[in-house]
């Protein structure tokens, strides 16, 4: 599903946010991204979403070598993923649903498929009562909720999740993570970017960790801890 | 290829015969354009002050050159009856009898270097210059007709030669009959020329003006960008494609166009209503008619529609500089 083969990624002022990284992620798979603030997984999570270009190496996400996509087709690759940002980034003046419902609208669903997919997807986050709320008068816990709800209602084959649980309390994050693992469980792969070695230490998944834009380990998580 | 192939697997859930398919992608098509319309107009009324300098910046950028052109171009139709080519125009004696007419013109008709001969009355002369400088009641005014019948003559030679055109007006002059001859050359050249230049320089003047449009809407639009980063950043972090996030952007340009070409139009009509008054007593001194020369609705039309044009390329070239530069990086 997701080939780094020696990936390095250059900012315009010379810093390299990473540098030689190089791993794979199989189909249904599902892994943990830590490392240190600034230790490059969110650059790594933006060359996955064509949000950055990498400087140099090779990334193939879904069979799709990123270097050939053109800035046209960026649009409908991202439609075969779902993406969770520390940020939610919903549209602050409309309500849960046309929040939730922005990626099936964008892929041409039909309006009574879009009605449907946004209640399943809202029910398995626990927000179907709130599907006509304005976004402000959701708490924080609520709109990462909706923002996970947003990502997984196209049923996307990768799920990416960069800080998911940075803003919510142990339970809720508990609460979240069993929801990845779900989603991982009917056969989507998930990659999510987290440096709460807490939360993730009693789950049975891949951890890949990053140290100074270097992958240090992508699956042995003693060594995962000695770093940290 | 990829688009389509990705595409095909987000909506093969839904699928449907071919043509109800169609159908379907065409009605949210057009429903897509509607939306990004009403956006657009929502947009601009929300932001009602920003929006009205804006149109009036375009307003008077297409105001400008579409009021010089309505000036040059009534000159050209002032002078829309008058030959191109060299003329001579033979003034006949006041009291000249019309057997010495028919005779002059005998003489002209077999003269081997004039192509063509026109006999013009005294009344049909008063008649003609009332008509084109407009004062349909000047005949009326007068009491005796100062003019006196023309003989118009235009000479094989046409502009080829100075010299023969002078031997051929000397020659003309002293014919029985004939009061003054007037080789009507170089005159109408100059007009033409001066002519040419009024209407070259309402093009480079509109030119840049239309230029002036275009970085009006380009500025407007990139202000309007910078307010919703956030949610283009949003749309397209969901699968929004360019001509989604475009189209929006384009309407407000075309929107803004539209409005500043009814606003030119109107202007044009309010500084003619302005003047008419002061020129409709400067005719009526002379006992004369005067008909304002109000902008239509063609060039009605004609500007909302070349405002409405470079509004849309304003804005396409606003947002499409942007999104280039977002997938750049």
């Amino acid at each position: 599903m997701i080939s780094f083969n020696h990936v390095t990624k250059t900012y315009g002022n010379g810093f390299p946010a990473l540098k030689q990284v190089s791993f794979e992620l199989g189909d249904g798979e599902m892994a943990f991204l830590t490392g240190h603030s600034g230790a490059g997984k969110s650059t790594l999570l933006k060359i996955i979403l064509l949000m950055e270009r990498c400087s140099s190496g090779q990334v193939i996400v879904n069979h799709h070598p990123l270097d050939k996509i053109k800035g046209r087709e960026i649009a409908y690759f991202r439609r075969s993923i779902g993406v969770i940002l520390q940020d939610p980034y919903l549209l602050p003046n409309s309500n849960v649903h046309q929040n939730v419902a922005l990626p099936l609208v964008f892929a041409g669903f039909r309006h009574q498929d879009i009605a449907s997919r946004v209640r399943a997807a809202l029910d398995k986050v626990g927000l179907l009562s709130k599907e006509k709320m304005p976004i402000e008068t959701l708490s924080q816990g609520e709109q990462e909720r909706v923002s996970i709800a947003r990502a997984i209602v196209h049923k996307p084959k990768l799920l990416l999740a960069d800080e998911p649980t940075g803003n919510l309390d142990p339970s809720l994050s508990a609460e979240i993570m069993h929801l990845f693992e779900q989603f991982n469980q009917i056969g989507v792969t998930v990659l999510i970017a987290t440096h709460d070695l807490g939360l993730i230490g009693h789950l049975r998944h891949r951890i890949l960790t990053l140290h100074q834009g270097r992958m240090v380990s992508t699956g042995v998580r003693m060594m995962s801890e000695e770093i940290l | 290829m990829m688009e389509e192939r990705i595409f095909e697997s987000a909506t093969k859930l839904s699928a449907h015969s071919w043509w109800e398919t169609a159908v379907f992608r065409m009605r949210q098509y057009l429903l897509g354009h509607y939306d990004a319309l009403r956006q657009s107009a929502q947009e601009l009324r929300q932001t009602q002050l920003g929006t009205l300098l804006t149109f009036l910046m375009i307003g008077v950028s297409i105001a400008l050159p579409a009021g010089l052109w309505t000036a040059v171009h009534n000159m050209k139709g002032l002078t829309a009856g008058l030959s191109h080519n060299a003329q001579i125009s033979l003034f006949l004696r006041m009291n000249i009898s019309n057997e010495e007419v028919d005779n002059l013109m005998a003489v002209l008709k077999n003269n081997k270097a004039i192509a063509s001969v026109q006999y013009i009355s005294p009344e049909e002369g008063l008649k003609e210059f009332s008509e084109r400088i407009g004062l349909q009641g000047l005949n009326e005014s007068l009491n005796d007709n100062p003019l006196p019948a023309v003989i118009t003559v235009e000479p094989k030679l046409v502009g080829e030669n100075d010299d023969e055109l002078e031997k051929l007006t000397t020659f003309l002059r002293n014919l029985p009959g004939v009061d003054n001859a007037t080789l009507d050359f170089k005159w109408l050249k100059r007009l033409h020329s001066l002519l040419i230049i009024g209407q070259r320089t309402v093009y480079a003047l509109a030119l840049l003006l239309g230029l002036g449009v275009l970085l009006v809407v380009i500025n407007a639009i990139r202000y309007l960008i910078q307010r919703y980063h956030k949610q283009i950043q949003i749309y397209q972090l969901v699968g929004a494609t360019d001509p989604y996030i475009r189209r929006p952007f384009i309407y407000m340009g075309l929107q803004y166009g539209f409005w500043g070409g009814l606003l030119a139009w109107m202007m044009d009509n309010l500084i003619l209503l302005v003047l008419t008054p002061s020129v409709r007593n400067l005719a009526d001194s002379y006992g004369v008619s005067f008909h304002a020369p109000y902008l239509g609705m063609v060039t009605l039309a004609a500007l909302v529609g070349i405002g409405s044009v470079l509004g849309a390329l304003g804005g396409y070239w606003a947002v499409n500089s942007y999104l280039r530069a977002q997938h750049r990086a």
